[in-house]
């Protein structure tokens, strides 16, 4: 497949440790928990969305991080105007997809930096070493795999169903549903197959500890990206905790 | 081999299954942001779309833990994508009874799959929590972010405490509804195509 060829090149300029790009996830999801539209608390979570796109970009994905750079600012900017400006249904509508943009996009561009840049087997060793139980991170790591596979077999399933003349916008909603979900399934159910087949031949599943040849480790640059999301993250949850926001 | 105990094969199904799940939960939550009355509707919509992957899985499943593990998947992934970690007791409980209330009936049962899907689905309502124990301050960011106050009063009348155990019959309701479409489901496609 060229999409498992394209993974292996990946080798960027700086590779973090798979806990630290963990631990860079836990912290944002404590920072999207707490809604804060301004104040200096806003600032603070700019920059720290800022941070993973910056990783991003080092591990040379610059076409990405930029193309996210101006996502975000544009949907910043045009949120404020659409605050003041805009009226009524039009204004809702603007709004509802500034806030998707600047509220999901941070936490979307993390999980996305920490899927693409974590090959598997690296992602597995990081769990050996947290002893994590081995069902839970099989689980896991299968499901990182299959997110990308989902979204190419929903394409082929869509231009198929494009032919067919079955699109959304058009006839029933059940139909809709039906026509994507169930070819879907289909597919999804033979490739777990294949999977299955495919981890059993190499020896997943023998009542053995596995060892693993990948060589992670923390380096200066974990503890430095680390300990600056952990300083923005305590400095952020304090600043809202000043402005009255109640933690839960 | 211990022929109870979990295997790769099985861990297989669990992470597919569960990123499916996830999938579906995400595209019907997208939906939500555009009226108050959807994102109310999350604890019936969601249930009901997601029952025809569900009950294929249930299908696959045959031993103890697998829809445990799914739930504790979901408590995670709720977490990652900003929810909090208030529900995850809920979330992971409510796995954890649906997986005994399957294995009472050997997973073969339909009575107690059906009944068990409709608590693993309460899991939705878990997700629900933190919106309904901090509704004041919630409410207050929404309105600074912008949202009309008529949407936001409405999903306040919709979701506030004295609602909230009327949702979560709901939820179980509709866990029980989507059980049965997606059984109806499973059999009219799978079930012939010799998947299941």
């Amino acid at each position: 497949m060229d999409e498992g060829k394209k993974r292996k090149e990946i080798t960027g300029w700086l590779h973090l440790d798979p806990r630290s790009k963990l631990l860079i996830l836990v912290l944002f999801s404590v920072v999207v928990m707490i809604d804060v539209v301004d104040g200096p608390a806003y600032i603070v979570r700019a920059i720290m969305t800022f941070v993973p796109v910056f990783l991003v970009c080092l591990e040379g994905k610059l076409h990405i991080g930029a193309r996210f750079t101006v996502l975000f600012i544009a949907a910043s900017v045009l949120q404020n105007y659409a605050q003041r400006h805009f009226g009524g249904a039009l204004g809702m509508l603007v709004l509802f997809l500034c806030y998707m943009v600047t509220q999901f996009a941070p936490t979307m561009i993390t999980v996305w930096y920490c899927i693409s840049t974590t090959k598997i087997n690296e992602f597995m060793a990081a769990m050996n070493r947290m002893h994590a139980p081995q069902g839970l991170s099989i689980s896991i790591a299968v499901m990182m795999r299959f997110f990308p596979t989902l979204a190419e077999e929903y394409r082929s399933i869509r231009d198929a169903m494009k032919m067919r003349g079955i699109q959304f916008g058009g006839g029933k909603v059940t139909k809709m549903v039906a026509y994507r979900l169930i070819p879907l399934l289909f597919s999804s159910v033979n490739i777990g197959d294949e999977l299955s087949a495919a981890a059993v031949t190499r020896g997943l599943g023998v009542p053995v500890k596995r060892t693993n040849i990948c060589d992670i480790g923390f380096h200066a640059c974990d503890f430095l990206i680390v300990s600056v999301m952990s300083i923005l993250t305590i400095f952020y949850v304090w600043l809202s905790l000043q402005s009255g926001v109640k933690l839960l | 081999m211990n022929q109870n105990k979990l295997q790769a094969r099985d861990f297989i199904t669990i992470g597919i299954f569960t990123a499916i799940l996830w999938v579906v939960q995400m595209v019907i939550m997208y939906l939500g942001f555009l009226s108050p009355f959807i994102v109310a509707g999350y604890a019936v919509l969601i249930p009901i779309v997601t029952g025809i992957p569900m009950m294929l899985y249930y299908a696959r499943i045959e031993k103890f833990g697998m829809i445990t593990i799914t739930s504790v998947i979901v408590a995670i992934l709720l977490f990652i994508f900003g929810m909090g970690l208030t529900g995850a007791p809920i979330c992971i409980a409510a796995g954890l009874i649906a997986d005994l209330i399957a294995k009472s009936g050997n997973y073969k049962s339909w009575k107690k799959t059906f009944v068990s899907y409709g608590v693993f689905s309460l899991w939705v309502v878990a997700s629900y929590l933190p919106l309904v124990l901090t509704a004041d301050s919630y409410k207050q960011s929404l309105l600074e972010g912008g949202y009309d106050a008529s949407f936001v009063d409405t999903l306040f009348t919709l979701v506030t405490p004295k609602t909230y155990p009327v949702i979560i019959v709901i939820c179980f309701i509709s866990g029980m509804v989507g059980a049965v479409i997606g059984k109806a489901v499973v059999r009219k496609n799978f079930e012939k195509a010799g998947i299941v």
